[in-house]
């Protein structure tokens, strides 16, 4: 793993799936490392096998319903959890799963980290890039700044 | 179905068949939910915001929303303890009404 405060690299498993490791946090503080795959076609925050969460000592929320990719629906668990991933904790709805053993981080995991996330094939690494919003507040900033004064120009010639 | 609003939580009472009693039932808590929310579908989408996430109480009806998840799931564990929720996803009002699709 090649990492630095604003890039993350991850090698690429054989079968092209993006896998990160993470930690979920339980009620008792007790840590739970897992591998999971970085799924941009789910749209939830992580899904984690039934097992893992009973580990994990997550406490159960509520319940709710899913359609898979095969067109099926199935009925599933969520918590509210804690995960750690690349020294960020983030707070999301962990699904769990009865079905499959696979752990899967969603599109709410990203939209939370604020990072683009890219996959390169040439270069079999997942990487994740920090947002820098600075320039695009300064950009912002300048801009309204221009508008006002240009608008105070206007009056002043009307 | 006058809101309730404390501290960016925001309260219904769904009207609708209820869950008789209380259960930890999966597919009761799913059905009853499921139909509370359907039959409120449009009050929902025009009552709450882009990206909250939303949770029904089946035997109450008793809808409430946060943008926050922390906070939704804090409020409904201090004023309705021992609830297992019917849960809604986030509301989106462009596309679905959750990014679960429901049926």
């Amino acid at each position: 793993m090649n990492t630095s405060n604003d890039l993350l690299e991850y090698p690429v498993v054989e079968n092209f799936s993006p896998e990160v490791p993470v930690e979920i946090f339980g009620l008792a503080n007790n840590t739970k490392k897992v591998v999971a795959v970085v799924d941009t076609g789910f749209t939830g925050f992580l899904q984690i096998p039934l097992t893992v969460g009973i580990e994990s000592n997550l406490s159960l929320w509520s319940v709710g319903s899913s359609r898979l990719a095969d067109g099926s629906v199935v009925k599933n668990l969520q918590c509210i959890g804690k995960i750690r991933f690349a020294g960020k904790e983030l707070i999301g709805i962990i699904t769990l799963s009865e079905k499959g053993n696979d752990c899967l981080l969603g599109m709410q995991f990203l939209e939370r980290l604020k990072m683009d996330f890219t996959v390169s094939p040439t270069k079999n690494r997942a990487i994740f890039k920090s947002i820098i919003p600075k320039d695009e507040e300064i950009a912002v900033k300048v801009e309204t700044k221009n508008g006002k004064n240009e608008a105070k120009k206007t009056q002043k010639q009307g | 179905m006058e809101p309730q609003q404390t501290q960016n939580i925001v309260e219904y009472d769904l009207p609708g068949e209820k869950l008789p009693q209380e259960t930890n039932d999966i597919s009761q808590i799913n059905k009853y939910g499921f139909d509370l929310y359907s039959k409120n579908r449009d009050f929902i989408r025009e009552k709450v915001k882009d990206n909250w996430y939303a949770v029904i109480d089946p035997t109450t009806g008793k809808f409430v929303a946060s943008l926050d998840p922390l906070n939704l799931y804090e409020y409904t564990k201090e004023n309705y303890p021992n609830k297992l929720f019917y849960y809604i996803g986030i509301i989106k009002n462009y596309f679905s009404s959750s990014f679960y699709e429901h049926i």
